[in-house]
């Protein structure tokens, strides 16, 4: 497969179930082994990404399987970006704030916020945008050389 | 010699299947397949009855587990203080790379104890007790 990505998008929409997690993985990490991340960092991407639609299906959608969620994932020189924008309720940030430690979820015997936890720790880059009609995650993993 | 008794099966899903079986005393959980938020559910019910049952020293076989996702973690993580506080505890064995490097980025690791087999997780709870 082709390793030197001048500029590249791929564009998928699914359906907010879980049942498309496992594909959606798959094709994470194809795209990200395809730019030439080992196959360790292309395995945390795609949990990243699993996570994040996870929680778009959870805290979006409210678990509801008819919408949509639609995925961009650019890849361009050393960058490999992944967004995930939908028309759910707005995410919540409130997880974010401790979402570096993993102390706190342990001690605090929190389970939710755990998938922001593994984005962050996962990809370079976590952020969130809310505009009127949609929102979006923004992932972002750097190739080191 | 161990006796070996298959506990129940869990199977609702091709995504995953669940075996559970006692040997020696102990339960060993078996998930074949992937833990995510589209099967955690599975995995919780097995871990959920062998606490109902009182079955408190668990071993999680991971050798057919392809990934864990925070779905799962979060359902040991759930589990794991009331299993401690009965003493008993949730062990893991025979991870492959990919669910060990999971573990690994949560810091689990360093939490929970992994054995390279299944015969040495459940030989170090009589370990721990003699």
């Amino acid at each position: 497969m082709e390793k030197n990505h001048s500029g590249e998008i791929v564009e998928i929409k699914i359906p907010s179930r879980t049942k498309h997690l496992h594909a959606m993985g798959l094709l994470t990490k194809t795209l990200a082994e395809s730019m030439g991340f080992a196959v360790r960092e292309s395995e945390k991407a795609a949990l990243a990404v699993e996570e994040a639609l996870t929680n778009v299906i959870e805290h979006a959608y409210h678990g509801k399987s008819n919408h949509k969620m639609h995925v961009i994932y650019e890849m361009k020189g050393e960058r490999f970006r992944v967004r995930i924008l939908h028309r759910g309720d707005q995410s919540t940030s409130s997880t974010d704030a401790q979402a570096d430690d993993f102390t706190h979820f342990y001690q605090q015997k929190k389970k939710g916020g755990l998938g922001v936890l593994i984005m962050k720790r996962c990809m370079d880059e976590v952020t969130y945008k809310t505009g009127p009609h949609q929102s979006e995650c923004c992932m972002i993993k750097y190739l080191k050389k | 010699m161990i006796e070996v008794r298959i506990l129940t099966e869990v199977s609702s899903m091709t995504d995953l299947k669940i075996e559970v079986r006692s040997k020696g005393g102990v339960a060993v959980v078996e998930p074949i397949g992937y833990i995510n938020a589209h099967t955690a559910k599975d995995f919780e019910t097995a871990i959920q009855r062998l606490i109902d049952q009182n079955q408190n020293n668990i071993v999680i076989n991971c050798r057919g587990l392809a990934y864990i996702a925070s779905a799962g973690l979060g359902a040991i993580m759930g589990y794991i203080d009331a299993i401690r506080e009965n003493q008993g505890d949730i062990r893991m064995c025979q991870m492959n790379e990919t669910v060990f490097n999971i573990f690994d980025v949560l810091g689990f690791t360093q939490l929970y104890s992994i054995f390279e087999s299944e015969e040495k997780a459940i030989g170090s709870f009589s370990a721990a007790s003699s």
